[in-house]
Protein backbone atom coordinates (compact mmCIF):
# COMPACT_ATOMS: atom_id res chain seq x y z
CA UNK A 1 0.00 0.00 0.00
CA UNK A 2 1.46 3.49 -1.11
CA UNK A 3 1.56 5.49 1.97
CA UNK A 4 -0.81 8.45 1.95
CA UNK A 5 -0.56 12.08 2.92
CA UNK A 6 -2.00 12.80 6.38
CA UNK A 7 -4.06 15.61 7.00
CA UNK A 8 -6.10 15.44 10.20
CA UNK A 9 -6.83 13.15 13.05
CA UNK A 10 -9.83 13.49 15.43
CA UNK A 11 -11.67 11.81 17.99
CA UNK A 12 -15.50 11.22 17.34
CA UNK A 13 -18.16 8.57 18.73
CA UNK A 14 -19.19 8.56 22.71
CA UNK A 15 -15.35 9.44 23.92
CA UNK A 16 -15.53 12.91 21.43
CA UNK A 17 -19.43 13.40 23.02
CA UNK A 18 -17.96 12.97 26.56
CA UNK A 19 -20.04 9.75 26.84
CA UNK A 20 -17.56 7.40 27.09
CA UNK A 21 -17.85 4.33 29.51
CA UNK A 22 -17.15 0.41 29.46
CA UNK A 23 -18.38 -0.24 25.96
CA UNK A 24 -16.19 2.35 24.38
CA UNK A 25 -13.77 2.31 21.65
CA UNK A 26 -11.79 5.04 20.49
CA UNK A 27 -13.15 6.53 17.21
CA UNK A 28 -11.01 7.93 15.33
CA UNK A 29 -11.01 9.79 11.90
CA UNK A 30 -8.44 9.84 10.00
CA UNK A 31 -7.88 12.52 6.73
CA UNK A 32 -5.79 11.81 4.55
CA UNK A 33 -5.44 13.82 0.64
CA UNK A 34 -7.65 12.55 -1.67
CA UNK A 35 -6.52 8.85 -2.94
CA UNK A 36 -3.06 9.02 -1.63
CA UNK A 37 -3.62 5.57 0.57
CA UNK A 38 -4.16 5.32 4.08
CA UNK A 39 -1.08 5.93 6.37
CA UNK A 40 0.33 3.66 8.42
CA UNK A 41 -2.23 2.96 11.42
CA UNK A 42 0.92 3.62 13.75
CA UNK A 43 0.96 7.31 12.31
CA UNK A 44 -2.48 8.07 13.40
CA UNK A 45 -1.78 6.47 16.99
CA UNK A 46 1.11 8.30 17.40
CA UNK A 47 -1.11 11.12 18.28
CA UNK A 48 -3.49 9.59 20.70
CA UNK A 49 -2.93 10.50 24.45
CA UNK A 50 -2.04 8.34 27.28
CA UNK A 51 -5.81 9.21 28.97
CA UNK A 52 -7.44 6.60 25.76
CA UNK A 53 -4.20 4.49 25.09
CA UNK A 54 -5.92 1.79 26.96
CA UNK A 55 -9.03 1.96 24.65
CA UNK A 56 -9.50 -0.22 21.21
CA UNK A 57 -9.35 2.09 18.61
CA UNK A 58 -11.67 2.23 15.59
CA UNK A 59 -9.70 4.49 12.59
CA UNK A 60 -12.29 5.51 9.79
CA UNK A 61 -10.96 6.85 7.11
CA UNK A 62 -11.61 9.71 4.98
CA UNK A 63 -10.55 11.36 1.73
CA UNK A 64 -10.29 15.13 2.59
CA UNK A 65 -12.46 15.52 -1.19
CA UNK A 66 -15.01 13.44 0.35
CA UNK A 67 -15.30 15.17 3.51
CA UNK A 68 -15.87 18.68 1.99
CA UNK A 69 -18.53 16.73 0.03
CA UNK A 70 -20.35 15.55 2.62
CA UNK A 71 -20.41 19.02 4.58
CA UNK A 72 -21.30 20.99 1.49
CA UNK A 73 -24.05 18.31 1.61
CA UNK A 74 -25.18 18.46 4.94
CA UNK A 75 -25.26 14.96 5.68
CA UNK A 76 -26.07 13.33 9.40
CA UNK A 77 -22.11 12.09 9.78
CA UNK A 78 -21.13 15.54 8.82
CA UNK A 79 -22.77 17.00 11.43
CA UNK A 80 -21.67 15.03 14.30
CA UNK A 81 -18.30 15.45 13.16
CA UNK A 82 -18.92 18.97 13.40
CA UNK A 83 -20.66 18.76 16.93
CA UNK A 84 -18.59 16.15 18.64
CA UNK A 85 -14.92 15.79 17.22
CA UNK A 86 -11.58 16.10 19.39
CA UNK A 87 -8.75 17.40 17.00
CA UNK A 88 -5.78 15.33 17.87
CA UNK A 89 -4.09 15.98 14.90
CA UNK A 90 -5.01 19.42 12.80
CA UNK A 91 -1.89 21.18 11.83
CA UNK A 92 -4.18 23.02 8.44
CA UNK A 93 -7.16 23.76 11.31
CA UNK A 94 -8.87 20.96 8.01
CA UNK A 95 -12.01 20.56 10.33
CA UNK A 96 -11.98 23.68 11.56
CA UNK A 97 -12.32 25.58 8.12
CA UNK A 98 -15.02 23.30 6.71
CA UNK A 99 -16.87 25.10 8.79
CA UNK A 100 -20.68 24.81 9.67
CA UNK A 101 -22.60 21.93 7.67
CA UNK A 102 -25.15 22.91 5.24
CA UNK A 103 -28.54 22.00 6.57
CA UNK A 104 -29.75 18.41 6.66
CA UNK A 105 -32.38 17.27 4.63
CA UNK A 106 -31.90 14.02 3.97
CA UNK A 107 -34.05 12.58 7.01
CA UNK A 108 -37.03 11.13 5.76
CA UNK A 109 -35.13 9.47 3.33
CA UNK A 110 -32.53 8.71 5.44
CA UNK A 111 -34.90 6.96 7.97
CA UNK A 112 -36.83 5.34 5.24
CA UNK A 113 -33.39 3.45 4.16
CA UNK A 114 -32.96 2.09 7.61
CA UNK A 115 -36.23 0.94 7.74
CA UNK A 116 -35.75 -1.11 4.19
CA UNK A 117 -33.02 -2.68 5.33
CA UNK A 118 -35.05 -3.25 8.61
CA UNK A 119 -37.83 -4.79 6.48
CA UNK A 120 -35.42 -6.74 4.67
CA UNK A 121 -34.94 -8.68 8.31
CA UNK A 122 -37.71 -11.06 7.97
CA UNK A 123 -37.18 -12.68 4.86
CA UNK A 124 -33.37 -13.06 5.74
CA UNK A 125 -33.96 -14.67 9.34
CA UNK A 126 -36.80 -17.20 7.18
CA UNK A 127 -33.52 -17.90 4.81
CA UNK A 128 -31.04 -17.79 7.31
CA UNK A 129 -31.85 -18.37 10.51
CA UNK A 130 -28.47 -19.30 11.32
CA UNK A 131 -27.67 -15.20 10.91
CA UNK A 132 -30.32 -13.96 14.15
CA UNK A 133 -26.98 -12.23 15.83
CA UNK A 134 -25.65 -10.53 12.62
CA UNK A 135 -29.59 -9.65 12.05
CA UNK A 136 -30.10 -8.49 15.51
CA UNK A 137 -27.59 -6.59 15.26
CA UNK A 138 -28.75 -4.91 11.98
CA UNK A 139 -31.57 -3.82 14.12
CA UNK A 140 -29.71 -2.06 16.65
CA UNK A 141 -27.94 0.21 13.76
CA UNK A 142 -30.81 0.57 11.60
CA UNK A 143 -32.79 1.98 15.30
CA UNK A 144 -30.01 4.00 16.47
CA UNK A 145 -29.02 5.20 13.15
CA UNK A 146 -33.08 6.18 12.20
CA UNK A 147 -33.39 7.77 15.72
CA UNK A 148 -30.82 10.10 14.85
CA UNK A 149 -31.84 11.20 12.15
CA UNK A 150 -35.33 11.72 13.61
CA UNK A 151 -33.91 13.66 16.41
CA UNK A 152 -32.51 16.16 13.91
CA UNK A 153 -36.49 16.92 12.94
CA UNK A 154 -38.03 16.36 17.33
CA UNK A 155 -35.23 17.22 19.13
CA UNK A 156 -33.79 21.05 20.07
CA UNK A 157 -30.45 19.45 18.89
CA UNK A 158 -29.85 16.65 17.00
CA UNK A 159 -28.93 13.21 19.30
CA UNK A 160 -25.93 11.01 18.65
CA UNK A 161 -26.09 8.82 21.41
CA UNK A 162 -26.08 5.64 21.79
CA UNK A 163 -29.29 5.67 23.52
CA UNK A 164 -30.91 8.39 20.93
CA UNK A 165 -34.02 6.01 20.52
CA UNK A 166 -35.47 6.37 23.92
CA UNK A 167 -34.94 10.39 23.93
CA UNK A 168 -37.33 11.35 20.70
CA UNK A 169 -39.13 13.94 22.26
CA UNK A 170 -43.17 14.07 19.92
CA UNK A 171 -43.50 10.46 19.32
CA UNK A 172 -44.84 7.34 21.41
CA UNK A 173 -42.04 5.58 23.57
CA UNK A 174 -39.62 3.03 21.71
CA UNK A 175 -41.39 0.27 21.96
CA UNK A 176 -38.66 -2.10 23.34
CA UNK A 177 -36.85 -1.85 26.03
CA UNK A 178 -33.59 -0.95 27.32
CA UNK A 179 -32.37 -4.43 28.25
CA UNK A 180 -33.56 -5.70 24.47
CA UNK A 181 -32.03 -2.47 22.77
CA UNK A 182 -28.98 -3.60 24.61
CA UNK A 183 -28.80 -6.97 23.79
CA UNK A 184 -29.26 -5.80 20.40
CA UNK A 185 -25.92 -3.52 20.53
CA UNK A 186 -24.06 -6.26 22.24
CA UNK A 187 -24.86 -8.49 18.67
CA UNK A 188 -23.63 -5.88 16.40
CA UNK A 189 -20.62 -5.26 19.14
CA UNK A 190 -19.94 -8.52 18.71
CA UNK A 191 -20.28 -8.42 14.65
CA UNK A 192 -18.24 -5.16 14.66
CA UNK A 193 -15.09 -5.48 17.03
CA UNK A 194 -15.10 -9.39 17.87
CA UNK A 195 -16.73 -9.99 20.58
CA UNK A 196 -18.40 -13.18 21.85
CA UNK A 197 -22.18 -13.34 20.78
CA UNK A 198 -23.98 -13.03 23.37
CA UNK A 199 -26.28 -16.18 24.37
CA UNK A 200 -29.40 -17.49 23.41
CA UNK A 201 -30.19 -15.42 20.30
CA UNK A 202 -32.50 -16.67 18.11
CA UNK A 203 -34.59 -15.90 15.26
CA UNK A 204 -37.71 -15.63 17.15
CA UNK A 205 -35.88 -12.69 19.75
CA UNK A 206 -35.20 -10.42 16.09
CA UNK A 207 -38.73 -10.91 14.59
CA UNK A 208 -40.50 -9.88 18.05
CA UNK A 209 -38.29 -6.73 18.04
CA UNK A 210 -39.16 -6.45 14.20
CA UNK A 211 -42.71 -6.64 14.94
CA UNK A 212 -42.43 -4.00 17.47
CA UNK A 213 -40.60 -1.20 15.58
CA UNK A 214 -41.95 -0.81 11.98
CA UNK A 215 -44.97 0.29 13.48
CA UNK A 216 -42.75 2.82 15.36
CA UNK A 217 -40.12 4.24 12.86
CA UNK A 218 -43.22 4.76 10.46
CA UNK A 219 -44.72 6.66 13.00
CA UNK A 220 -41.62 8.69 13.46
CA UNK A 221 -41.80 9.36 9.32
CA UNK A 222 -45.46 10.28 9.97
CA UNK A 223 -44.43 12.49 12.52
CA UNK A 224 -41.52 14.46 10.93
CA UNK A 225 -43.58 14.65 7.75
CA UNK A 226 -45.32 17.75 10.11
CA UNK A 227 -41.83 18.88 11.61
CA UNK A 228 -39.79 19.74 8.86
CA UNK A 229 -38.19 22.81 8.74
CA UNK A 230 -36.71 23.15 12.41
CA UNK A 231 -33.24 24.58 12.07
CA UNK A 232 -30.05 23.99 14.10
CA UNK B 1 -21.20 11.08 -4.04
CA UNK B 2 -24.97 11.84 -3.88
CA UNK B 3 -27.17 10.66 -0.88
CA UNK B 4 -28.80 7.91 -3.05
CA UNK B 5 -25.55 6.48 -3.78
CA UNK B 6 -24.31 6.39 0.21
CA UNK B 7 -27.48 4.74 0.99
CA UNK B 8 -27.36 2.03 -2.15
CA UNK B 9 -23.58 1.85 -1.34
CA UNK B 10 -24.71 0.92 2.60
CA UNK B 11 -27.63 -1.39 1.68
CA UNK B 12 -24.94 -3.42 -0.83
CA UNK B 13 -22.34 -3.65 1.77
CA UNK B 14 -25.33 -5.65 4.13
CA UNK B 15 -25.86 -7.81 1.42
CA UNK B 16 -23.06 -8.86 0.41
CA UNK B 17 -22.18 -9.21 4.32
CA UNK B 18 -25.48 -11.67 4.53
CA UNK B 19 -24.56 -13.55 2.00
CA UNK B 20 -20.91 -14.75 3.06
CA UNK B 21 -22.43 -14.84 7.10
CA UNK B 22 -25.01 -17.19 5.20
CA UNK B 23 -22.06 -19.58 3.79
CA UNK B 24 -20.12 -19.66 6.82
CA UNK B 25 -22.75 -20.45 9.35
CA UNK B 26 -24.73 -23.05 7.52
CA UNK B 27 -22.00 -24.74 8.23
CA UNK B 28 -21.05 -23.39 11.97
CA UNK B 29 -23.85 -22.63 13.67
CA UNK B 30 -25.58 -22.37 15.82
CA UNK B 31 -22.58 -23.60 18.68
CA UNK B 32 -19.81 -21.56 16.58
CA UNK B 33 -21.72 -18.84 14.21
CA UNK B 34 -19.47 -15.87 12.80
CA UNK B 35 -21.35 -12.88 14.24
CA UNK B 36 -20.09 -10.27 11.34
CA UNK B 37 -17.68 -9.29 8.76
CA UNK B 38 -15.09 -7.32 10.10
CA UNK B 39 -11.34 -8.48 10.18
CA UNK B 40 -11.41 -8.29 14.49
CA UNK B 41 -15.14 -10.54 14.19
CA UNK B 42 -13.80 -12.83 11.74
CA UNK B 43 -10.04 -13.39 13.81
CA UNK B 44 -12.26 -13.83 17.10
CA UNK B 45 -14.52 -16.53 15.04
CA UNK B 46 -11.44 -18.32 14.27
CA UNK B 47 -9.89 -18.48 17.16
CA UNK B 48 -13.20 -19.53 19.15
CA UNK B 49 -13.24 -22.43 16.36
CA UNK B 50 -10.20 -23.88 16.19
CA UNK B 51 -10.20 -24.32 20.17
CA UNK B 52 -13.85 -26.12 19.56
CA UNK B 53 -13.50 -27.92 16.59
CA UNK B 54 -10.75 -29.46 14.88
CA UNK B 55 -10.64 -28.02 11.47
CA UNK B 56 -7.53 -28.20 9.73
CA UNK B 57 -8.53 -25.46 7.07
CA UNK B 58 -10.48 -22.90 9.67
CA UNK B 59 -7.61 -19.88 9.34
CA UNK B 60 -7.50 -20.28 5.33
CA UNK B 61 -11.43 -19.99 5.61
CA UNK B 62 -10.50 -16.46 8.09
CA UNK B 63 -8.17 -15.36 5.39
CA UNK B 64 -10.71 -15.88 2.71
CA UNK B 65 -13.44 -14.27 4.54
CA UNK B 66 -10.75 -11.13 5.88
CA UNK B 67 -10.09 -10.38 1.79
CA UNK B 68 -14.14 -10.44 1.24
CA UNK B 69 -14.21 -8.02 4.15
CA UNK B 70 -11.67 -6.25 2.89
CA UNK B 71 -13.33 -5.66 -0.93
CA UNK B 72 -16.75 -5.21 1.40
CA UNK B 73 -15.58 -2.03 3.07
CA UNK B 74 -14.47 -0.68 -0.31
CA UNK B 75 -18.09 -0.29 -1.13
CA UNK B 76 -18.40 2.06 1.80
CA UNK B 77 -18.75 5.66 0.46
CA UNK B 78 -15.59 6.93 2.20
CA UNK B 79 -13.01 4.32 1.42
CA UNK B 80 -13.36 4.99 -2.48
CA UNK B 81 -12.06 8.17 -2.07
CA UNK B 82 -9.06 7.15 0.08
CA UNK B 83 -7.07 5.17 -2.37
CA UNK B 84 -5.78 5.44 -5.61
CA UNK B 85 -7.82 4.02 -8.93
CA UNK B 86 -5.40 1.23 -9.18
CA UNK B 87 -6.21 -0.11 -5.67
CA UNK B 88 -10.14 -0.07 -5.76
CA UNK B 89 -11.09 -3.64 -6.01
CA UNK B 90 -12.51 -5.19 -8.68
CA UNK B 91 -16.33 -6.37 -8.38
CA UNK B 92 -15.45 -9.88 -10.37
CA UNK B 93 -12.43 -10.65 -7.45
CA UNK B 94 -15.74 -11.43 -5.40
CA UNK B 95 -16.83 -14.29 -7.47
CA UNK B 96 -12.91 -15.90 -7.18
CA UNK B 97 -13.13 -15.60 -3.40
CA UNK B 98 -16.92 -17.23 -3.25
CA UNK B 99 -15.87 -19.89 -5.28
CA UNK B 100 -12.16 -20.49 -2.85
CA UNK B 101 -14.66 -20.12 0.14
CA UNK B 102 -17.44 -23.06 -1.00
CA UNK B 103 -14.67 -25.41 -1.49
CA UNK B 104 -13.04 -24.68 1.74
CA UNK B 105 -16.37 -24.86 3.35
CA UNK B 106 -17.18 -28.28 1.47
CA UNK B 107 -14.39 -29.77 3.34
CA UNK B 108 -15.40 -29.04 6.52
CA UNK B 109 -18.46 -30.41 5.51
CA UNK B 110 -16.76 -33.39 4.05
CA UNK B 111 -14.84 -33.98 7.45
CA UNK B 112 -17.64 -33.49 9.58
Amino acid sequence: MRLGTLIGVYVFGSVGRGEQDDRSDLDLLAVVKNRTGQVAEKEVLRYVPPVWKNLKSSISWYGDERMKTMFGNGELFAWHLHRETIPLYDPSHFLKNLGRPSEYKDGMEDIASFQNILRGIPVQIALNKSNAVYEMGLIYVCLRNAAMAASWHLCKFPDFSRYSPFRLVGVPPCPISVEEYELAMACRMAGQRGQSPPAGVGSENVLSLFDRLDAWIRSIRSSIGCECGQQH
Amino acid sequence: VDSNTRRTRFETRILLEREFLARVNNVFAPSLSLAGMTRDAIESWSQRASAKKSIKNIFQIARLLIEVSEKSQLLADNSKDVFEAGHIHQPDSLAVLRDLLDRALAEVRTAD
